[in-house]
């Protein structure tokens, strides 16, 4: 009697946590996958979210010390975060960057070597544009 | 009456001490002995996910679980009895140090009784009461080396194909290893087709592989030999690929390609692991119970602090705030041995011989807690099919001739 008393109770706790979860507001954002030798401007709306891949370099002993840095210049987007995929064989980074506020941005993304000098460097136009209003 | 009391009680109060020092005595003498003789005897599961063992018709005292000491309520998962028989449950890798309590005739020796004494000042009686039986299990070998077994060590040059080596490495040794090449680039062609990827992609989840190398088998290297240098690759790869083989080598190759997993089984990783238990790849004591088992292990590992040319053993390095340095990037190679006293693995890597041990890299357990991602292991191969031998066969004469 009193394991069916539990079960029950475990029903009701996931019931209201269904319910809980279908009326909570999620927030929707688009994110824009950017592979590394992309040269077109990318246009996005304020909310998106920008994933930049880096170069996909081989893990070899020559490349073991280098690094990938990134950064930004424009007011209307943030470096977020950063991750590497889930693969051997390369060591690619994955950038985040969130974007806020209409106006054009530059993304750079510099290769580093052990000796902290650039290897090489990318640079991506962005352009956050407001939305179509929905009047 | 008084008087008589009065000289009995000292004479009684000393007999009780005396008493009593004896008995402290003899435990204190019981104890020390029991340290000198107890040998604790290991179990090792391995080999199957989980395993029931019964164990010797014995009163058990103390079973230890990894570095974890456990009394018999802590352990009623895991040990228990039904008809005053003993057993232990336990899962691949876990490891049991078994101590029993039988009681055994035991006198102790002139130097145990001098040590004893040395110890506890002089001792009227020994009595050996309690004392530990070891109970005869296979000892667990602290060196597991599969080298020999080995095909050559192999280079991957400046292309991120370690996915395809360390697959392939994998695949030989299981059809027997010796001489037998097997086609990393044909392998890479094969992954990357597989992944709809084109030619600026690189790198693979290692475990994909052994689904790839099931659905589809690879050929010999001498029909599709690597192709060293991604940035001097030959024309006949129009956007640069460094994927494809040349077309006369990619007919050859899918016309020529017998090797194949016949079944595998994957190993996962699972984060915040207390101790060294479960079948995961951040478990040293499981990955040892597959070495010893005979198999080799395809894994996939982050990169972090490694220090060229990775001669020594390579070990966990801490960064700022003394946490394990971050990754630079994933890697994948072949764990084929391992040294328990020293902790490390033995693993095949793609890189030449002119690093790490002639081509071998040594990985501390701890790395191996802290970065291997996941792997797998090869159970069953395909069978090579025979050439038939028909013109030998049309040489037969179907039946002899009448007379």
């Amino acid at each position: 009697m009193r394991r069916l008393l539990w079960v029950f109770l475990g029903l009701v706790a996931l019931g209201i946590g269904i319910l809980y979860a279908k009326t909570t507001p999620l927030t929707q954002r688009t994110v824009w996958i950017v592979p590394y030798d992309c040269q077109q401007t990318l246009r996005v709306h304020p909310g998106d979210v920008i994933e930049l891949w880096t170069e996909p370099l081989a893990v070899i002993p020559q490349n073991l010390e280098s690094r990938f840095r990134a950064s930004k210049v424009g007011q209307g987007l943030e470096l977020v975060g950063e991750t590497l995929p889930h693969k051997e064989g390369t060591m690619e980074r994955l950038f985040f960057f969130k974007t806020f506020e209409p106006g054009p941005a530059t993304l750079k993304v510099e290769l580093i070597d052990g000796g902290g000098a650039v290897r090489a460097t990318r640079t991506y136009q962005v352009e956050v544009i407001s939305p179509p209003s929905q009047d | 009456m008084s008087n008589l009391s009065r000289t009995r009680r000292p004479t009684l109060t000393l007999l009780v001490l005396l008493l009593l020092v004896a008995l402290a005595a003899s435990i204190a003498c019981a104890g020390i002995a029991a340290r000198v003789q107890a040998r604790p005897s290991k179990l090792l599961i391995e080999g199957v996910p989980e395993k029931v063992i019964q164990l010797p018709p014995t009163r058990l005292a103390q079973v230890k679980q990894g570095k974890r000491v456990a009394d018999m309520q802590q352990l009623s998962q895991t040990y228990f009895v039904r008809n005053n028989v003993p057993f232990i449950r336990g899962r691949a890798g876990d490891e049991f140090e078994l101590i029993s309590l039988d009681k055994m005739e035991y006198t102790p020796s002139q130097p145990e009784i001098r040590q004893s004494q040395q110890l506890i000042g002089p001792v009227i009686k020994y009595r050996s009461w309690i004392f530990a039986e070891p109970i005869t299990i296979e000892p667990i070998p602290d060196v597991v080396d599969h080298r020999p077994n080995q095909t050559s060590i192999k280079d991957q040059n400046n292309r991120g194909t370690c996915v395809c080596f360390a697959s392939l490495a994998g695949l030989e040794v299981a059809y027997g290893g010796g001489s037998l090449d097997l086609s990393e680039q044909f392998a890479n062609y094969l992954y990357m087709t597989a992944e709809s990827r084109g030619c600026k992609s690189a790198g693979l989840k290692t475990t994909d592989s052994a689904n790839y190398l099931k659905n589809d088998g690879v050929c010999l290297e001498s029909v599709c030999p690597y192709q060293n240098d991604k940035y001097n690759f030959p024309a006949y790869c129009n956007n640069a690929d460094t994927t494809a083989p040349a077309p006369p080598m990619l007919t050859n190759a899918v016309a020529n390609r017998p090797y194949k997993i016949k079944s595998y089984q994957k190993i996962w990783r699972k984060d915040n692991l207390t101790t060294d238990t479960g079948t995961w790849i951040n478990n040293p004591r499981y990955l040892e119970s597959l070495l010893r088992a005979g198999k080799d292990i395809v894994f996939g590992t982050h990169v972090a602090g490694w220090i060229s040319p990775y001669t020594g053993i390579i070990d966990v390095s801490l960064g700022s705030g003394g946490y394990p340095l971050p990754s630079v990037g994933g890697h994948a190679m072949l764990v084929v041995g391992y040294n328990r006293p020293q902790e490390y693995f033995i693993v095949k890597n793609s890189w030449g011989t002119s690093y790490g041990q002639s081509g071998y890299l040594y990985l501390s357990y701890d790395y191996i807690r802290t970065y291997a991602k996941y792997g797998y292991i090869i159970n069953e191969v395909e069978p090579i099919p025979i050439v038939p031998l028909r013109p030998m066969l049309r040489a037969i004469p179907r039946a002899l001739p009448s007379r």
